[in-house]
C-alpha cells in the first residue's frame, strides 16, 4: 500500500502544478484575445477611415471640380496641337551645350572661389 | 479478507498490483498528453478559438485608371434606449459636450419619456465623433454601425455605373450587372479568405468621360436641344471610354424620382433611334465587300429615284452622276439605294443582320432596347434602310457596328469592362474585308475632308466620320422641323483607334448656323471640340505638317476663334505672368 500512497501523492501534486500551469495559460489566452479584440477593432476602423478617406479623394478628383479650380487659380490652357512637339523633335531643336565635364567646372569654381577668399576679395 | 486462505489473499494482492499499475499507466498517459498539449504547444498550427469574418460587401467600382467611380462608406447612427438609461441630465450633458450642436430640449423632452425603447440621436456621424461619444460610456446610448453607397463623381458616370437600393441591391447600370447577370463575375473578385473583394474595373476614362459631358452640356445650351448624348470607344478591344447621356441624374440622391423620369434614361443603350445617314456607311461597306460597287463607279443621281409608290429625294440633290466618294461625301439618297439595290434584297438583309444591327445588344449595362425594324422586308424597305430610315437601333450599336467597318473589318461586342487586346481578338467576328475597311477609312476621312463632316476639323487629330439627321416622329407623323442629329467618327483616321458619337436631340437652327439645324453644322462641330481635348489624354500626337491639316486648323480657327485667342492669351511664357 505504500506504492499506492506514494502514487497518489505524486498525482496530487502534479494535479496541483498542472493547475497552476493551465490557469496561467488560460490567463494569459484570454489577455491575448482581448488584445486580439482591441487590435481588431483599431483595424477595422483604420479600413472604414480608409475607405472614407479614399471616398473623400475620389470626391476631390472629380475632372469637373479640376477643372473648375484651375480655371480659377491657374493661367494655363489646353495645350492646343500646334504647340505639341514629339519628344525628338524637342529634343533635335535644342541648342548644343558646350561639352565640359561637370567635376572639373565645379573643381575650377571652387579652387577659384578659395583663391578669392585668400585674397581677401568679397565674396557676393 | 481474513477468512480467506493466505495463498489466494497474495495472489489477489498480485491482481490487484495489476489492476492498479494498469490505471496508474491509463492515467500517466493521459496526463503526459495533456502535459505535451498545454507545455510542449502541441496545439500549433490549428485554428485560432475566434474567427471573426467582415460581411462581403458589394464590391467597389473603379474606373480603367483605378478611380474610385462607386465604393461603401461605412457610417455610424447613434441612438438612445430610453428605458435602460440611469440619468438623462448626465446623459444630456455627456452628449453636448462633445456634440454641442444638438438640441436640448428635444432631446430632453425625447428621453425623458423612460418607456420609449428607441430615440435616434445622431445619424452617419464620422468615425471621429463615433469615438468621443462611446468614450462617454453613458449607459443607454449606443452606435449602430451602418453602410452607403456612394457615388464620388456623381451625375458624371451615372449611367453607367447605375445605383443600388439602401439594401445593397444593384437597380441599374453595371451595379445591378453586378448582382444580376454578373454574378459570377462578382464571385470572381471576392477574396478567397472572405476579406473585401477586388474592386470591378470598368472601361470607363472618368477624364474622357469629363471631356465628352462637358462639351455636350456646353452643345445642348448652345443648341437649346432637348437632350444629348455620346459615346467613346476603343476600337480594336470594344472598350467603353465614355457613355454621356443627357439629362442625367445624381445617383447619391436618395430620392429616386430623377432617375426614372423619362427624360434621363440613359439614350445610348435604353432608347432606340433612327441613326440616319450615319447608316450609309453600313451600305457602303456591304457594297464595296460584295464588289458591286467599286471606289471609281459612278451613280446616276439626276433625279429622284423610284420605288413604287415612293420616290427618294436627296437632300442637297447633285442632279449629276456621282461617284462613289461623291455619293458619301453628299450623302447622296439616291446613290446609296441604287447601291443597295444592286446588291439585292436577300444579301442586304443578310449583311445588316451580319453585324448584329437587326438583333438587341447586349452588354453588361441591363437597360437594353430591342431595335425596331421594318415589318416586311421589301424593295421599298431595303432601299429606305440602306440610308438608315425606317429602322432604329440603341446609338452604342449604331457605333460598334461602324467601329468594326473601320478597325480592319472585324466586329468586336462592346464592353463596359476593361478588356485586353486578346480577350478582345477572340470575341472578334470578320464581317468585312482588311481591303474593304481600307476603303471605309478613306471615305470617312474624306468626309471630313470635304464632304459633310468637314466642320469636325479637330486640327490635326484626323477625324473622320460621317453625319447622320433623321427626322423626329412626333404624334406618329415625321416632323421636317425637328431632327435628331447624330455623328459617328474615329480619329486618328490614318490608324484608327478609337470612335466616338456625338448626337443631339432636337438642336434649334442659331444664328451662328445660319438657320441650318443638320448634323453638319452642331453635332459635328461638337465632335470636333471632343476629339480636340480627349485626344491629347489618350496620348494620340496631332500631325499638323500636310495641306489637308492646315487647312482645318484655318476651320478650326474660323469655327471657334474665340477660343482660340483666349487660349493663345493663356499660353504666355510663365514670367509674364502677373
Amino acid at each position: 500500500m505504500r506504492f499506492l500512497g506514494l502514487l497518489n501523492t505524486v498525482l496530487v501534486a502534479g494535479l496541483v502544478v498542472f493547475a497552476f500551469i493551465l490557469y496561467g495559460h488560460e490567463h494569459k489566452t484570454r489577455m491575448a484575445e482581448r488584445q486580439i479584440r482591441k487590435i481588431e477593432a483599431q483595424i477595422a476602423r483604420e479600413k472604414e477611415s480608409m475607405r472614407m478617406l479614399r471616398i473623400e479623394w475620389a470626391m476631390l478628383d472629380n475632372p469637373g471640380r479640376l477643372e473648375r479650380l484651375a480655371k480659377k487659380h491657374l493661367k494655363l490652357a489646353p495645350v492646343p496641337p500646334q504647340d505639341i512637339r514629339p519628344a525628338e523633335g524637342v529634343l533635335a531643336g535644342l541648342p548644343k551645350r558646350k561639352a565640359q565635364p561637370l567635376e572639373r567646372r565645379d573643381a575650377a569654381s571652387l579652387t577659384g572661389l578659395i583663391a578669392r577668399i585668400q585674397r581677401g576679395e568679397a565674396v557676393q | 479478507m481474513s477468512f480467506l486462505p493466505h495463498r489466494k489473499a497474495s495472489s489477489l494482492d498480485g491482481r490487484m498490483k495489476l489492476v492498479v499499475a494498469g490505471f496508474a499507466g491509463l492515467f500517466l498517459l493521459v496526463a503526459g498528453k495533456a502535459a505535451y498539449l498545454t507545455l510542449a504547444d502541441g496545439g500549433k498550427g490549428a485554428k485560432p478559438a475566434v474567427v471573426r469574418k467582415e460581411h462581403i460587401p458589394r464590391p467597389d467600382i473603379v474606373d480603367r485608371n483605378g478611380i474610385l467611380l462607386a465604393g461603401d462608406m461605412p457610417f455610424a447612427s447613434v441612438f438612445a434606449e430610453p428605458y435602460r438609461m440611469i440619468d438623462v441630465d448626465e446623459a444630456i450633458d455627456g452628449l453636448l459636450s462633445v456634440a454641442p450642436q444638438l438640441d436640448a430640449k428635444k432631446l430632453r423632452r425625447q428621453l425623458a419619456n423612460r418607456k420609449r425603447k428607441f430615440v435616434w440621436i445622431m445619424r452617419q456621424v464620422r468615425p471621429e465623433m463615433e469615438e468621443k461619444i462611446l468614450d462617454l460610456g453613458i449607459p443607454g446610448v449606443r452606435v449602430m454601425k451602418e453602410k452607403r453607397r456612394v457615388y464620388p463623381m456623381g451625375r458624371m458616370v451615372a449611367h453607367v455605373v447605375g445605383y443600388s437600393n439602401l439594401d445593397s441591391k444593384g437597380l441599374t447600370g453595371i451595379e445591378r450587372f453586378l448582382d444580376k447577370a454578373g454574378a459570377l463575375y462578382t464571385a470572381s473578385l471576392a477574396n478567397p479568405d472572405g476579406q473585401g473583394a477586388a474592386p470591378a474595373v470598368l472601361s470607363i476614362d472618368v477624364r474622357v468621360q469629363h471631356a465628352l459631358r462637358a462639351e455636350l452640356a456646353k452643345a445642348m445650351k448652345k443648341f437649346k436641344a432637348l437632350g444629348s448624348g455620346g459615346l467613346v470607344m476603343n476600337i480594336h478591344t470594344g472598350e467603353i471610354l465614355a457613355l454621356v447621356s443627357l439629362p442625367d441624374f445624381n445617383p447619391n440622391s436618395r430620392d429616386r424620382t430623377e432617375a426614372l423620369d423619362k427624360s434621363r434614361l440613359n439614350r445610348m443603350t435604353s432608347g432606340v433611334y433612327e441613326l440616319g445617314s450615319v447608316i450609309k456607311s453600313v451600305t457602303f461597306a456591304m457594297a464595296l465587300d460584295a464588289g458591286t460597287a467599286t471606289l471609281n463607279k459612278k451613280y446616276d443621281a439626276r433625279f429622284p429615284l423610284h420605288v413604287g409608290r415612293n420616290v427618294i429625294h436627296d437632300f442637297h440633290a447633285q442632279r449629276r452622276w456621282l461617284s462613289v466618294p461623291e455619293v458619301f461625301t453628299h450623302s447622296s439618297n439616291i446613290g446609296t439605294a441604287r447601291m443597295a439595290l444592286e446588291v439585292g434584297l436577300e444579301k442586304h438583309k443578310a449583311f445588316l443582320e451580319k453585324v448584329g444591327l437587326f438583333e438587341r445588344l447586349r452588354t453588361e449595362l441591363p437597360e437594353a432596347a430591342r431595335p425596331l425594324l421594318p415589318r416586311h422586308w421589301s424593295t421599298i424597305a431595303s432601299v429606305t434602310a440602306s440610308f438608315g430610315h425606317g429602322f432604329a437601333v440603341q446609338p452604342l450599336q449604331g457605333l460598334a457596328v461602324i467601329a468594326g467597318l473601320i478597325n480592319g473589318g472585324v466586329m468586336i461586342p462592346p464592353t463596359f469592362l476593361k478588356r485586353d487586346a486578346k480577350t478582345a481578338h477572340a470575341l472578334g467576328k470578320r464581317v468585312i474585308s482588311e481591303a474593304t475597311s481600307r476603303k471605309m477609312r478613306y471615305l470617312f476621312r474624306l468626309n471630313a475632308i470635304k464632304g459633310t463632316a468637314r466642320r469636325a476639323a479637330a486640327p490635326g487629330w484626323r477625324v473622320g466620320g460621317k453625319t447622320g439627321t433623321a427626322e423626329k416622329v412626333i404624334n406618329g407623323r415625321y416632323n421636317k422641323d425637328h431632327r435628331l442629329t447624330t455623328f459617328i467618327g474615329a480619329f486618328p483616321m490614318d490608324a484608327p483607334k478609337y470612335a466616338l458619337l456625338v448626337m443631339l436631340d432636337d438642336p434649334r437652327p442659331i444664328p451662328e448656323t445660319h438657320g441650318y439645324a443638320t448634323s453638319g453644322w452642331n453635332a459635328v462641330p461638337v465632335a470636333g471640340l471632343v476629339v480636340a481635348r480627349i485626344a491629347p489624354l489618350l496620348g494620340i500626337a496631332p500631325k499638323l505638317d500636310t495641306e489637308e491639316a492646315r487647312a482645318e486648323l484655318a476651320r478650326w480657327r474660323k469655327l471657334h476663334g474665340g477660343q482660340k485667342t483666349k487660349t493663345g492669351a493663356a499660353m504666355r511664357p510663365p514670367q509674364k505672368q502677373g
